[in-house]
């Protein structure tokens, strides 16, 4: 019979007798995960932010590129690399030590019922890597063109079937974003590189500029 | 100062102000009431507006997202028993009760007039300290300011994380990505890898973005639950409004929780989830009737409300007298005020009096139109909390892309991207990213106060910090006796578990 765990609920919580720290490890949850998945992944995480940060602080003085200010260096009483190197070899140390406690929480995991975990993290994984292709594809097609495909996309993902329910977040929301960001507040966004695309986004802003600010 | 204070209120007769603070409030009480979503990624997210704006408009608005966020955060705790943001987790000991006993609306409205009374006691005795607090730190100099740094960073990553070692590790990071860039003393540059975006470091506006509103965005998306609820709540059923005679039996509760929060709030990363259960805590040691706690008891409302809304003010102390951000709104108010050129710490009270009294003063009158919008806007927000995810999920994702590319520069939705990623694997990890940004945000100040303490000391810095310069030791002893001290008590639990 494989176990389960389950994250305490808040409202099961009782604040008397607790105390200060105690109050602030109820906003963080337990200090460790709570999955066997997730505790391997802890173990790979520190030991891989311990590796790093013994790298950064061993090449450190190679990584600061010459150059800079003369007479600055002159007034410098220290090496621009002496603090990372201090703060990169701590923590390199810090996180040896979270390795070692992560392998000892993961040792103790015993079989859990994975229950719906990949399922939920793949979701997640989809949805990052939408918001990857939007960044990777916001400059060329322009915000609104890509902001109204991530939109449709997402919103099919999450249940959204009604094709009338679609109007409002994916064709009016994005123009709307444009419109009140770029002539508002001054923010530019990116319009299409497509020629055609860039042409009609022109005109519709235009139409909204005419007939809502003047 | 005093001129500085009168001139303060000069700068507030403007109608705009007040338009932008509402906004604020507004955008802050509908994202609050979402249970999956906070009021920092409101923030992180409009950040960048706040830049666009003047200092006297973008400041109070990023404020009043901040106090909104707070109050809607309780409006998904009564109802439903889903505490909208952590400051509200102990309103779901009595909220949820309450409604469920019809008295939906009192709890509502007590949370909406203890909150504001909290809010507004706690802004003014901020005002009337922080002017005499940064005339007592101008006596103070680099190595001061240096070890007192240290200090707040020690204590924000072992009370803001469930484990102080992971936030200690989150604050290391901070530090860390923080240098990356051209150093501010000689200008040479560091950790960019050829990477010529990263030669002015790492910027702030999409790092925030990628730490506090991706991770969220993710979080959302992971259950398969079309909205943040899954309970109908029926607004006809919450009742009749709070009595005069109801209110003013909490009236005690709500000055002690007041007095509380606002001792809370001026400790560096204690925050106000500490505030709100102390607040609660306190409420029921001192009734004469603990037994009806947690039972659906208004008093069980208005203590927790009260305390975490008076830990706003003062957490303004540090930011402004120090440039120490005590939790991550404050690490975003921090890079709001220095966007705006004004350099956090007590040189400000004499360069821009006027306007940081101004921006002071109208975070006190905030409070006035917290109380009138909350009160209008109780049932809207009520019934927001059932929106469809897929109608928010893909607006937030958008405004989250509009933040970054304010920067003007496309290559910061990389950062945001990675950031975001990395964010969200540390946050499934326990790990709490306060720190991480609180640190970033003081890396650089940290090694200039250091460069100039080594200046002063001609060579000897331990001997000097510790010895030469008392206050500075004391702060720097005090940090590492916690630490040792987390430490001994690890050791001693970990004994007694093994035992």
């Amino acid at each position: 019979m494989p176990e389960t765990t389950s994250e305490p609920r808040d409202r099961d919580l009782q604040p008397e007798g607790l105390s200060v720290t105690d109050m602030a490890d109820l906003e963080a949850g337990t200090a460790g995960p709570q999955t066997p998945l997730l505790a391997r992944l802890e173990v790979i995480v520190t030991a891989l932010i311990c590796l790093t940060a013994a790298l950064i602080s061993i090449m450190m003085p190679r990584l600061v590129e010459s150059g800079g200010i003369e007479i600055g260096r002159s007034y410098a009483t220290m090496s621009a690399s002496l603090i990372p190197r201090l703060i990169f070899g701590v923590l390199a140390v810090v996180a040896a030590v979270a390795t070692v406690a992560a392998f000892h929480r993961f040792r103790e995991f015993k079989t859990v019922d994975p229950g719906d975990e990949f399922d939920r993290y793949s979701r997640a994984a989809f949805v990052a890597l939408v918001i990857l292709a939007y960044a990777l594809t916001v400059t060329w097609l322009g915000f609104i063109l890509s902001t109204m495909i991530v939109a449709a996309v997402i919103s099919y993902f999450l249940g959204l079937r009604n094709p009338l329910a679609f109007i409002p977040g994916v064709l009016i929301v994005p123009i709307l974003i444009r419109f009140i960001f770029e002539r508002l507040l001054f923010i530019s966004l990116p319009r299409s590189r497509i020629e055609s695309v860039g042409h009609v986004e022109d005109q519709v802003i235009r139409f909204l500029v005419e007939n809502l600010l003047q | 100062m005093l001129d500085a204070f009168f001139h303060g209120f000069e700068l507030l007769l403007r109608l705009d102000i007040y338009f932008y603070i509402a906004a604020g409030l507004i955008v802050g009480m509908f994202v609050g009431a979402m249970p999956g979503l906070t009021t920092i990624l409101a923030m992180a997210v409009l950040l960048p507006v706040s830049f666009k704006l003047e200092p006297m408009l973008g400041i109070p608005f990023l404020v009043g997202v901040y106090k909104g966020g707070i109050y809607g955060g309780s409006i998904s705790a009564i109802l439903v028993g889903i505490p909208g943001t952590g400051a509200s987790i102990a309103t779901t000991f009595d909220g949820p009760k309450l409604t469920r006993q019809g008295k939906g609306r009192k709890a509502l409205e007590m949370a909406l007039y203890s909150s504001t009374i909290g809010d507004t006691i706690s802004d003014i005795v901020t005002l009337l300290l922080i002017g005499p607090i940064a005339l007592i730190i101008l006596l103070i100099g680099p190595p001061e300011v240096f070890a007192i740094i240290i200090f707040s960073l020690i204590l924000i990553a072992s009370v803001s994380s469930g484990s102080g070692i992971k936030g200690g590790i989150a604050a290391l990071l901070g530090l860390g990505l923080g240098l990356v860039g051209t150093e501010s003393i000689d200008g040479e540059t560091r950790m960019t890898f050829g990477l010529s975006a990263l030669s002015g470091g790492i910027p702030l506006i999409p790092l925030v973005i990628g730490v506090f509103a991706l991770p969220e965005i993710f979080d959302a998306v992971e259950s398969r639950a079309k909205s943040f609820i899954s309970e109908h709540v029926d607004l006809k059923k919450t009742g009749e409004p709070l009595r005069w005679h109801e209110f003013r039996k909490s009236i005690r509760t709500i000055l002690r929780s007041t007095a509380l929060g606002t001792g809370i709030g001026m400790v560096p990363g204690v925050g106000q989830v500490v505030a709100a259960f102390v607040g609660y805590a306190a409420a029921k040691r001192a009734s004469k009737h603990p037994e009806t706690f947690g039972k659906g008891e208004l008093d069980g409302i208005a203590g927790p409300e009260a305390a975490n809304n008076a830990v706003n003010g003062p957490t303004l102390v540090p930011l402004l007298t120090l440039g120490i951000p005590g939790d991550n709104v404050t690490a975003i108010l921090l890079g709001a005020f220095v966007a705006h050129g004004l350099r956090p710490g007590p040189q400000i009270f004499n360069e821009q009096g006027p306007l940081l009294y101004a921006i002071l003063l109208s975070i006190v009158l905030a409070n006035i139109l917290f109380l009138g919008l909350g009160y209008l806007l109780l049932k809207p927000f009520a019934k927001a909390i059932q929106l469809k995810k897929a109608y928010l999920i893909p607006v937030i994702v958008a405004l989250a892309f509009v933040g970054t590319l304010s920067t003007g520069t496309a290559s910061d939705l990389g950062i945001m991207f990675v950031t975001g990623v990395c964010a969200y694997i540390l946050r499934k990890l326990k790990f709490d990213l306060a720190p991480l940004v609180i640190a970033f945000v003081l890396a650089e100040p940290i090694e200039l106060r250091l460069s100039q303490s080594m200046l002063y000391a001609r060579g000897d810095i331990l001997g000097y910090l510790f010895i030469d310069r008392p206050i500075a030791s004391v702060f720097l002893l005090a940090g590492i006796a916690w630490i040792l001290g987390m430490i001994f008590r690890r050791y001693r639990r970990h004994r007694r578990q093994a035992g």
